[in-house]
């Protein structure tokens, strides 16, 4: 979908991007993760052409963006930013409709399109649609900056830092939703954080940058249980396949047996249920489909690390 | 006494009536340029003196009563007072009319009744909250009563009415040149400094070398910059065509260059700042979203940067206004023409006649223009 080959950015003799390669398929969430002042964000506003390229072809739906108007395409990528950049003086309804305005769509077509947006992201159209961006809070203001974004119906989504801007609460909830969003509607999507707990737990494959060059990519598994080198290692600060917890399912690991229980292995993730086994005073925790013991997690998990080892 | 305000009434109506008491209250001169004789309140009211004081005396009793309403009771009370005083005036001078040249001019006491009728004014104002319309209404109804007794010819024997009357024409040719003037000013500083304001917002680099220069014309003294103009534009108005439109060293070629000058700055820094103001991160979201430079100019940056902007016009009008005045320094006519001749002439009524109707421009206009400025605001942000 996005093809990045030697890309290369510089500033004078400043490198900010240095050479890079990456390949991002169709509908997958691709995380550029890296500390700050990396190049993560110029990468990103390379494809949109926000910021011109020194040396190095971006393709994007197979053609080489140097072809295609740089308008055009922005109009067809999504565009997220971490002050988010709600128009002020434009209600919400005007904010999401921006670009289908832009692409000339019949009024009825928008009007329908943006109550659906809104729904998308779990904001009521009759309360928000003529609302100002000065009486949003900062999680809804960034509701609306997703919404505006897919508004168009865009295949590919960039997103800079999007939650950045709001309180770790909130945070949370967003990257869940838009998580389940984003696997709904099969959109790929680039997005730049320098979070790990962020990136692990959205991410479909995670890209690490560092002074301007790609360090690794790899599914979060990949680079947890291998890490390339001591810095890769200090950024997921080594807890290696702890962090990768929150992402397992229970409902993956569960034992098949026959239980009257009422809850759902599938609520569950494997975090939870280690806590729960950990804190609680049995020694197995048993869920409608079946049964999980410390043991059989840690069997299973080994397993899994010895499969990557090799 | 409830409140600070009511203090204040009461101090406002006590001063009031000791100015009203023993200062000289008019003055009546048998011609224009003699000095006249002073004339206290007493001596030409008599016993209608009662009436006033006596008007105040309630208003200083209403600051007692806790009612809410006392407020407008007060205001009402002094437009009264004023409206009284205006009518009572030419009424009771007839005695000392003399001559048909004879005419009443206004002296200290009066005028410090207006000071304390305007104070109960402003003071009542900041206490009715409610009511736009009731506002509204005490604000205009005064100026529509005065008005009318001048129409109606009561106030012809005030010195500034004469005045008036004798140079009814040149006022209104002036009045007229003034109002030129100033609205061909202001729009020619508005052509040359709200793109000059846009440049130096969007190149950075020329920031400095735009507004620089702009703040140095700002700081020179208004007579300094008619004196530098008068040279060079008289050496213009010796070519044939320019002459023919009336470019010379005086006259309205130094006023209208040197009002324009001075209009540069204020508009062209408000658009800066105007333009500065506008969330960046809006801009990039508009840019990233595929809209070209143009739509996010007008549909953007113009609207956001608009309220700044239009202060700055409002500001540029205020002060031209007042600028004008000068033209008349330099024969380019506008109400100046007034102030000076009177000030040749030693006749300070001459000089209010001039004075007055600008002071009534300059408040009218900034209303004017804030009324409008918030209906566009509004209007932008829906």
């Amino acid at each position: 979908m996005i093809k990045l080959s030697n890309v290369t950015k510089k500033y004078g003799n400043f490198v900010a991007v240095d050479s890079i390669s990456m390949d991002i398929k169709q509908g997958e969430l691709m995380v550029i993760l890296g500390p700050s002042g990396c190049g993560k964000s110029t990468t990103l506003r390379l494809i949109n052409k926000m910021v011109t390229i020194s040396e190095g072809d971006i393709l994007v739906r197979g053609k080489n963006i140097v072809d295609i108007d740089d308008v055009e395409l922005r109009k067809s990528i999504g565009y997220v930013i971490q002050s988010i950049g709600l128009f002020p003086h434009m209600s919400v309804e005007k904010n999401i409709a921006t670009v289908p305005t832009l692409l000339n769509w019949e009024k009825e077509t928008i009007s329908k399109r943006i109550d659906k947006m809104l729904e998308l992201v779990g904001l009521s159209p009759e309360k928000y649609k003529e609302k100002k961006p000065a009486q949003l809070s900062g999680g809804e203001a960034q509701r609306i900056g997703v919404a505006r974004a897919l508004a168009a119906d865009p295949d590919i989504l960039l997103m800079d830092e999007p939650f950045g801007a709001v309180d770790p609460i909130n945070r949370l909830r967003l990257q869940r939703e838009f998580r389940q969003i984003q696997q709904n509607l099969n959109k790929t999507v680039l997005f730049v954080t320098h979070d790990v707990e962020e990136a692990l737990l959205i991410a479909d494959r995670i890209c690490i940058m560092n002074h301007g060059k790609i360090i690794q990519i790899g599914t979060p598994e990949e680079i947890s249980i291998n890490p390339k080198n001591e810095f890769v290692k200090e950024f997921f600060k080594g807890e290696g396949i702890l962090s990768l917890l929150s992402r397992k399912k229970a409902i993956d690991y569960v034992i098949p047996r026959i239980s009257n229980e009422s809850k759902s292995a599938n609520d569950f993730n494997l975090k939870e249920v280690i806590t729960l086994l950990l804190t609680g005073e049995a020694d197995e925790l048993i869920f409608k489909e079946g049964h999980l013991t410390l043991n059989e997690i840690s069997r299973a998990l080994r397993g899994e690390i010895n499969e990557f080892k090799e | 006494m409830i409140k600070s305000e009511d203090k204040q009434i009461v101090a406002v109506g006590i001063l009031s009536i000791l100015n009203f008491i023993f200062l000289p209250f008019i003055r009546i001169k048998p011609n224009r340029i003699s000095m006249g004789e002073l004339i206290g309140s007493i001596e030409l009211l008599g016993l209608n003196v009662i009436v006033i004081i006596l008007l105040w005396a309630i208003i200083i009793a209403l600051s007692f009563y806790a009612k809410k309403w006392r407020y407008l009771l007060q205001m009402l009370g002094a437009i009264g007072i004023g409206i009284s005083i205006i009518i009572m005036i030419p009424a009771q001078s007839k005695e000392y009319l003399s001559s048909p040249s004879s005419r009443i001019s206004l002296s200290s006491g009066f005028y410090m009744q207006l000071l304390w009728i305007y104070l109960v004014l402003i003071i009542g104002n900041k206490n009715i909250k409610s009511r736009r319309l009731l506002k509204t209404l005490i604000n205009l109804v005064p100026i529509g009563i005065i008005f009318y007794i001048f129409s109606a010819g009561l106030l012809d024997d005030f010195s500034i009415v004469k005045e008036f009357v004798s140079k009814k024409n040149q006022f209104f040719d002036n009045l007229r040149i003034h109002s030129a003037l100033t609205i061909f000013s202001v729009l020619t500083g508005i052509i040359i400094s709200l793109p000059l304001g846009f440049i130096a917002y969007k190149k950075r680099s020329y920031e400095n070398k735009i507004m620089l220069p702009l703040s140095i014309i700002e700081t020179i003294p208004s007579l300094s910059l008619f004196g530098i103009l008068l040279v060079p534009l008289s050496k213009l108005g010796r070519i044939g065509f320019l002459n023919d439109l009336g470019i010379s060293g005086i006259g309205w070629a130094p006023a209208y260059i040197a009002l324009t000058l001075y209009t540069l700055l204020p508009i062209g820094r408000n658009t800066l700042a105007g333009f500065s103001s506008v969330d960046k991160g809006a801009i990039e979201a508009a840019k990233g979203m595929g809209m070209k430079p143009l739509e996010i100019l007008f549909k953007i940056e113009l609207p956001l940067a608009f309220p700044v902007i239009f202060t700055g016009i409002r500001i540029a009008f205020t002060q031209t206004i007042g600028g004008a005045v000068l033209a008349g320094l330099v024969g380019g006519g506008g109400l100046g023409t007034f102030v000076f001749l009177g000030l040749a002439e030693a006749s300070p009524d001459l000089i209010l006649l001039g004075v007055i109707p600008i002071v009534i421009l300059t408040i009218g206009i900034d209303i004017l223009l804030k009324i409008s400025g918030e209906a566009i605001r509004s209007g932008i942000y829906d």
